[in-house]
């Protein structure tokens, strides 16, 4: 009877899909969708490039004083921007998304590949990609914690870094870990342990400057140890990474009458991160420093390479080596040359400091225009490497902890706005020097306040 | 396939027979008078008669016995038996109400009897449904269906249903919708009203938990229209024209062109905007502020400015843009039903078209046919099949209002389109007009100028959707009241979505600009047209195996049905875009993707856009489900049901995949008990039900999952970010429902109705949960299961027949009362903005759709800051504190968004053959927050709400209006603090007049008109603002139908 084949062939199905309903539920809801097993698949989230390498923060530059804003132009700006610019204790930033976000989404991703990645199968393991993607996780993650530490955590100080409030350290992919502030101490630590490792798992060259290299991963640690004041350390790796990377750009070649005189991955790019076009900083808005652009010389090239002539006496910034607005915060060889010619006058090597320095310079300025620095005292010569820095390292992102570290050792570095008539200013070593913490993620995360 | 389907159609049966006369009378029960014009039929004859104006009759049968059917309009049908011819027979008929008749409610697994039910079913014919001319089949559905009513329209789309209010905080919301006993994965459009038998909405536990998982929204069968057996051929035909009006862009109001211009000068004075002038993407600028900045650059006297400034104040762009764009929208309906049944072979058809006209040009077309078959192969065998085919298309026409915009300034109120000579005048779009003059010198670029008159004509859409449906039956009565049936559904639909952009288009002329590149004079996008192809394929199967028991002995009786259920989803997409698209030739160019090209405007570096992605995913179910109902000796009824799902919800424990969901019920017909006495309440009946159903959100996941973007550029190697997170205890959302209901009937059915009482009972609600961000997720909210919820309410439906003589009045009246409330909220550290945001916020013991808002103090005398209370209790202006520092308790809480009543009132004439019906619905018991000015928002937009003519100016003013100052730069928390406080929530109650309808009926004819949306009568606010109409929606004016309906 075709009814008994068919009633039978109807409890067959229907068993068959009982017994491999397992199977058939095993189907994706989404094809694209997966749960990440394999090492490409890490390297896949670390290429993400909007979160991993665009979307940096600009802290370091809009809190600091290579700019200024007009009154009527700071009038114009949202109420917190106006609060950051004139160093407010707190409000400073909107709630979600802000910069806060915007550091600690890429130590997400970072956390993600360290934590899956440590649960990948014995075959994915042993391959050698797995050591490259680790390395590469490691050094995001220390990047980031050292760029979110620069801003809001006090300076580095030997004595208190044990009990000062450094940031929170995420170590971890799991959302429902609750946030904890470490000390200074911590912080420092845990950004330096990764990165030894990370030097330990790089190659010494990337396939791309989206990528970190070994030779990203010493100079990260020396730009860390200067900010400590460990001038020694800092020394040694700004001292190898120098040897590793020297390659540097000869502004004469460049135009410098274009709108962005520099490529996105010029051959001083050693590894690249931006920010986005943050609209404090956007060079129709903020002006260059006066002094600071008077302390080019003429025949130094980076006066007309860095910055544009608005016409009207002021100038903003163009030599963004991110080749586009956004602003460069990644590493650059210039920056070895400074940090290694500092480390070398620090040491008390004046001559060697000097070379250094004059051998950076002469690509800056108009060939044949150069005369190299000479110096009697290691003391002149930092004086005379820290004032290059200060012209080379514009919209860096670098000039807020050089701030911090340098007034930690009593230069005395006091910071002015003047908006109309008022006058605002940041003392030395002000405890505003580590800046709020949006308000809503003190609500959120139960953690406290930077010490006001 | 066709040889199937030529044998289906093959198959007639013929019978020889001998021919037996029987005369006969047919006469009112009651007053014994004759009936004019009953219809006489046969239940195995073919032959049909009808009575004399003395109600006699006389027909001819073939066999013996057989059964007699008499029916006419008004009254029951009557059946005899007649085994001999010999004498005339005599039938009587008993007067019908038409009311509370046998109603066949369906669940789409089994058809039921409304009076053996225990749970809550609401029935809606396809006429009364099909009495507004709608294009959607549930469009009409809010105004005649028991407990169904609408979320509040925030655009034009259609408004979301939802069945006894909210069932969930933030999962989907969507009641699931049944087509011919399978949910209905396609696209609702796809559905022809007129195809429509009923529709039956599930409300109870006990009605949809054989639903599971999807239930939880409430359940709304629909049913297509069939043949019944030994019915014969009955011919429907439809047709009808709607015209809708031209929307009322005035609705909203808004500032007068004078006060934006005044305003835009104030920005000017302040510098607003004028970095942008050194802006390398070169954005525009509206035309006052160019004319300004020709002033300040001494271009223009004064006088010339004045002049300019006043001419462009008499210009309104809602006129302008009325008389060019809009015009009425005509809709077209017409469709054929076929309909025939004989003893042993049942067949139906219809083809519909649809062609609407809406008021911007666009062309909705939508042609349906379906063809189905039901066959008794042998007297245990029965075999149905049906095939339905729907295909819409879909054209684009003339841009909406406000889709036009200039980028970073909005639609200035004094555009105007054309010049004096009819000319089509530019739109700064993108860029200035400066820069489009200069750039306009430059020979290789293409015009870079935007005409929206005309820019539609090359920048089009067009949608192309064909759906398939096919169904196929197998029912085998294997003893007598125990059968088995197996199901196939194949649901197919493909879209198919082309967006062209021909070289004429202001998109594809910008987009080859753009990629211009003046020092190789290469163009890195080719110069032609532009066509991107989005195609969508869903594909559904659907099995069934059910076993079905309807046994009945001595007193009892027996109803069971039991079944497995797989269910597969399987959805595909595809889009593509084309450069140098040749339409005519069907050549495309070839594009370097890989070079990162200088934009020419901005000179910044960028690929060419390259969309080629696809999308595809499955969804799966595995059900396993029983239900059964015992009545003993008619008065009692007791049901249960239960039902137990599994689905591959990614990356879910296997523990959380399979969902068990139960309901019972009782109910109990008092009047047939025998000490039931009350004749003037003949019927009564008492139900009562609890169970569970279930709501799933398929998109949740509970480990962390990641999705690939596409190809670095940098590193040539594909990249993928995280998608969903790590979120292991993420549960269904459950929803218990309890229900009590009386079902009555008055003597002589003048008044019939229900009352039903329900308490809902809602846990592991999803909840937008605010996360820290330090997580670095990259979103400041997640899903959790964060709250539990309690919702109660009654439902009342009536009918009354109020006169019945030659006017005969009827009334019919649906009412919801409901009321919500969270009772459990798990998330803490929620942001005081939060609680008067949109979101919704749980907060133990307040409405799910609470309205709060911020206490207002005023505003300050000197400034016209709003004022709310500070820490000590005193008027302040420290909107850190009032919009982040306060606490919950001092906001103030005013209601519920969703109304606490609802419904909707049916009024019905009819006089001889002439029929008029009205209904009125409400919304009542509810808040919303009226719009008020903002200057952030009219910055972005240059559109302003028109309190600003009430603002602050001087000190004084505060004892007049509530209207803060306008103050330069916007500062966002004071802005927030305005926008949540109390005094912009008002009141949302409204009754508006929802339609009427005048028949008149000639023989197998009628002709109707139909209004739709007549407009508001009343509402509780003092600014006329219509409620359900806050937003940017503009509500949908009157629109009028005028039809034919013939049967035959």
């Amino acid at each position: 009877m075709k009814f008994l084949a068919l009633f039978s062939a109807m409890l067959f199905v229907g068993l068959c899909a009982l017994m491999g309903c397992s199977k058939f539920l095993d189907a994706k809801t989404d094809q694209r969708l997966f749960i990440p097993t394999r090492v490409t698949d890490l390297q896949a989230l670390l290429d993400y490039f909007p979160t991993m390498n665009k979307n940096q923060l600009f802290l370091g530059e809009s809190c600091a004083d290579n700019y200024y804003l007009t009154e009527d132009d700071w009038a114009k700006r949202p109420v917190y921007q106006q609060r950051q610019y004139t160093w407010e204790p707190d409000y400073i930033f909107e709630p979600y998304p802000n910069q806060w976000s915007n550091g600690y989404e890429g130590v997400f991703v970072a956390n993600t590949v360290l934590s899956i990645g440590s649960k990948l199968s014995d075959a994915e393991k042993v391959k050698p990609e797995w050591q490259y993607v680790r390395g590469q996780a490691l050094f995001f993650r220390a990047r980031l914690f050292a760029e979110i530490a620069f801003v809001w955590a006090p300076a580095y100080d030997q004595v208190t870094a044990g009990v000062d409030l450094g940031i929170p350290l995420r170590l971890t992919d799991d959302i429902n870990e609750p946030t904890v502030r470490a000390s200074v101490a911590e912080t420092y630590q845990r950004i330096l342990a990764d990165l030894t490792e990370a030097i330990q798992l790089l190659p010494e060259i990337n396939t791309s400057a989206t990528r970190p290299s070994r030779a990203a991963a010493y100079a990260l640690t020396a730009r860390v140890y200067l900010a400590m004041g460990k001038h020694d350390e800092a020394w040694k790796y700004a001292d190898t990474a120098y040897r590793l990377s020297p390659v540097l750009l000869d502004y004469n070649q460049l135009d410098s009458d274009a709108t962005r005189p520099f490529e996105q991955f010029n051959d001083e790019v050693l590894f690249h991160a931006r920010t986005l076009n943050p609209s404090l900083l956007s060079n129709t808005r903020a002006k260059i420093d006066s002094t600071l652009y008077d302390s080019y010389h003429p025949s130094d090239l980076r006066k007309i390479l860095f910055f544009r002539d608005n016409g009207n006496g002021t100038y903003g910034f163009k030599g963004n080596y991110s080749g586009t607005t956004g602003l460069f915060t990644g590493l650059a060889n210039d920056e070895i040359y400074l940090m290694k010619a500092e480390s070398e006058a620090r040491h008390g090597n004046t001559t060697e400091a000097l070379a250094v320095l004059n051998q950076l310079l002469i690509t800056r300025w108009k060939t044949g225009m150069f005369i190299p620095y000479t110096a009697t005292s290691p003391h002149e010569a930092l004086d005379i490497i820290l004032r290059e820095r200060r012209k080379e390292l514009v919209y860096r992102g670098l000039r807020w902890i050089d701030i911090k570290r340098l007034n930690k050792e009593g230069y005395d570095i006091e910071l002015v706005r003047h908006l109309g008539d008022k006058r605002y200013v940041l003392p030395p070593n002000d405890l505003r020097y580590a800046i709020a913490i949006p308000e809503d993620v003190l609500t959120l995360s139960g953690i406290e306040q930077n010490i006001r | 396939m066709k040889s199937l389907f030529a044998l289906l159609l093959s198959i007639v049966s013929f019978q020889a027979y001998a021919q037996y006369q029987l005369t006969g009378r047919v006469t009112d029960a009651a007053s014994g008078m004759a009936i004019k014009g009953a219809n006489i039929s046969l239940t195995n004859g073919l032959t049909k008669a009808t009575a004399d104006s003395a109600g006699y009759f006389s027909i001819i049968l073939s066999v013996l016995p057989d059964t007699l059917i008499i029916t006419h309009v008004g009254y029951k049908i009557g059946k005899r038996v007649i085994t001999s011819v010999l004498n005339p027979v005599k039938v009587s008929l008993d007067i019908s109400n038409g009311l509370l008749e046998e109603v066949i409610v369906s669940t789409g697994y089994q058809s039921i009897p409304k009076e053996r039910a225990t749970g809550s079913f609401v029935s809606i014919s396809g006429d009364l449904l099909t009495q507004q001319v709608q294009t959607n089949v549930l469009d009409g559905l809010p105004y005649v269906a028991n407990s169904v009513s609408t979320g509040q329209r925030t655009n034009q789309s259609a408004p979301q249903l939802r069945v006894r209010g909210m069932s969930t905080l933030n999962g989907p919301q969507d009641p699931l919708i049944i087509l011919d006993n399978f949910p209905y994965e396609g696209d609702i459009g796809n559905i022809n009203p007129n195809d429509v038998e009923s529709i039956t909405i599930l409300k109870d536990a006990a009605a949809a938990s054989i639903w599971g998982a999807r239930a939880g929204n409430g359940v709304i069968v629909i049913t297509t229209k069939k043949a019944k057996y030994n019915q014969p051929l009955q011919v429907n035909v439809n047709t009808n024209l709607k015209v809708l009006p031209i929307p009322d862009l005035y609705h909203h109001p808004q500032i007068t062109t004078a006060d934006v211009i005044e305003l835009e000068q104030l920005l000017f004075d302040k510098g607003y905007r004028f970095a942008d002038t050194a802006n390398m993407n070169h954005p525009p600028f509206s035309g006052v502020y160019e004319l300004l900045f020709q002033r300040r650059n001494g271009l223009l006297s004064e006088n010339a400015l004045q002049n300019e400034l006043d001419k462009l104040k008499r210009i309104d762009v809602r006129k302008e843009y009325t008389d060019l764009f809009y015009r009425r929208g005509i809709n077209q309906q017409h469709s054929i039903t076929l309909r025939d049944g004989t003893q042993n072979h049942l067949w139906n058809a219809a083809v519909g078209y649809d062609r609407n006209k809406d008021v911007l040009d666009a062309l909705y077309q939508r042609l349906t046919m379906r063809y189905g078959n039901t066959i008794n192969l042998t007297d245990r065998f029965t075999l149905s099949t049906s095939i339905n085919f729907a295909w819409r298309n879909q054209k684009s026409g003339k841009p909406s209002f406000e889709s036009i915009r200039q980028n970073s300034v909005g639609l200035p109120p004094y555009t105007t389109f054309l010049d004096a000579d009819g000319q089509p005048i530019p739109f700064f779009k993108d860029y200035r007009q400066s820069y489009i003059s200069e750039m306009s010198k430059h020979e290789k670029l293409l015009d870079w100028n935007y005409y929206p008159t005309d820019d539609y004509r090359h920048d089009r859409t067009s949608n192309n959707v064909l759906s398939t449906q096919v169904d196929a039956g197998l029912h085998y009565r294997l003893l007598p009241g125990f059968d088995v049936q197996v199901n196939y559904q194949l649901q197919f639909q493909q879209s198919d979505l082309l967006h062209d952009q021909s070289l004429e288009s202001y998109a594809a002329r910008d987009l080859i600009n753009r990629f211009y590149q003046p020092d190789d004079d290469i163009y890195g996008v080719p110069v032609g047209a532009i066509q991107e192809r989005s195609e969508n394929r869903i594909l559904t199967h659907n099995y069934r195996g059910q076993l079905n028991l309807d046994q009945s002995w001595g007193r009892h009786q027996v109803t069971a049905i039991a079944g497995t259920e797989i269910r597969s989803i399987e959805r595909k997409s595809a889009n593509h875009r084309y450069y140098g698209y040749d339409d005519n030739l069907l050549l495309t160019s070839r594009v370097n993707y890989l070079t990162q090209y200088d934009n020419f405007v901005n000179t910044w570096p960028q690929t060419v856009p390259a969309p080629a992605s696809f999308g595809a995913g499955i969804n799966r179910y595995i059900s396993f489900y029983a239900t059964g109902s015992y009545t003993f000796d008619r008065r009692y009824v007791a049901s249960l049901s239960a039902r137990r799902d599994a689905s591959n919800i990614f990356g879910a424990n296997t523990n959380n995949k399979w969902a068990p969901l139960w309901s019972a019920g009782l109910a109990w017909s008092l009047h047939e008990e025998s000490f039931y006495s009350l004749t003037t309440l003949p019927y009564l009946k008492l139900r009562a039900t609890y169970g569970f159903s279930g709501n799933i959100d398929p998109s949740l996941s509970a480990i962390t999952t990641m999705a690939y973007r596409g190809t670095s550029i940098y590193t040539l190697e594909r990249y993928a970010s995280v998608d969903r997170f790590y979120n292991p205890d993420l549960r269904w959302e459950k929803i218990g429902q309890f229900n009590l209901g009386l079902d009555f009937k008055l003597a002589n059915g003048l008044l019939t109705g229900s009352l039903e009482v329900y308490l809902k009972k809602g846990v592991d609600l999803y909840g937008p949960s605010p996360i820290d961000y330090t997580s670095g997720i990259g979103v400041p909210v997640i899903t959790k299961n964060a709250a539990n919820m309690k919702a109660r309410g009654i439902d009342v439906h009536l009918t009354s027949i109020n006169t019945d003589g030659a006017i005969r009045w009827s009334t019919t009246l649906n009412t919801s009362f409901y009321r919500d409330r969270v009772t459990a909220y798990y998330l803490n550290d929620i942001p005081l903005t939060s609680y008067v945001g949109s979101s919704m916020i749980g907060q133990v013991d307040m409405p799910v759709q609470a309205i709060r808002s911020f206490r207002w103090a005023g505003l300050e005398p000197n400034t016209g800051n709003p004022m709310g209370f500070g820490p000590d209790g005193e008027p302040s202006t420290d909107y850190n504190y009032l919009t982040d520092g306060a606490s919950v308790e001092s906001l103030r809480f005013h209601g519920s968004a969703a109304p606490s009543c609802h419904g909707a009132i049916g009024n019905t004439l009819q006089w001889k053959n002439l029929s008029f019906s009205c209904y009125i619905g409400y919304r009542l018991g509810h808040y919303f927050r009226r719009p008020s000015f903002s200057l952030s928002a009219f910055t972005n937009g240059l559109k302003g709400h028109s309190d600003y003519h009430d603002r602050w100016q001087k000190p004084g003013d505060e004892h007049l209006t509530n209207v803060p100052s306008v103050s330069f730069p916007s500062d966002a928390r004071r802005q927030n603090f305005y926008r949540g406080s109390e005094i912009l929530v008002e009141r949302a109650d409204n009754i508006r007049l929802q339609y009427i309808n005048i028949a008149y009926r000639y023989r197998c004819a009628q002709v109707f008109l139909n209004c739709n949306n007549l407009g508001v009568i009343w509402m509780a606010n003092d600014h006329g603002l219509d409620p359900d109409y806050v937003t940017t929606a503009i509500p949908p004016g009157m629109d009028v139908a005028l039809g034919l309906r013939l049967s035959l």
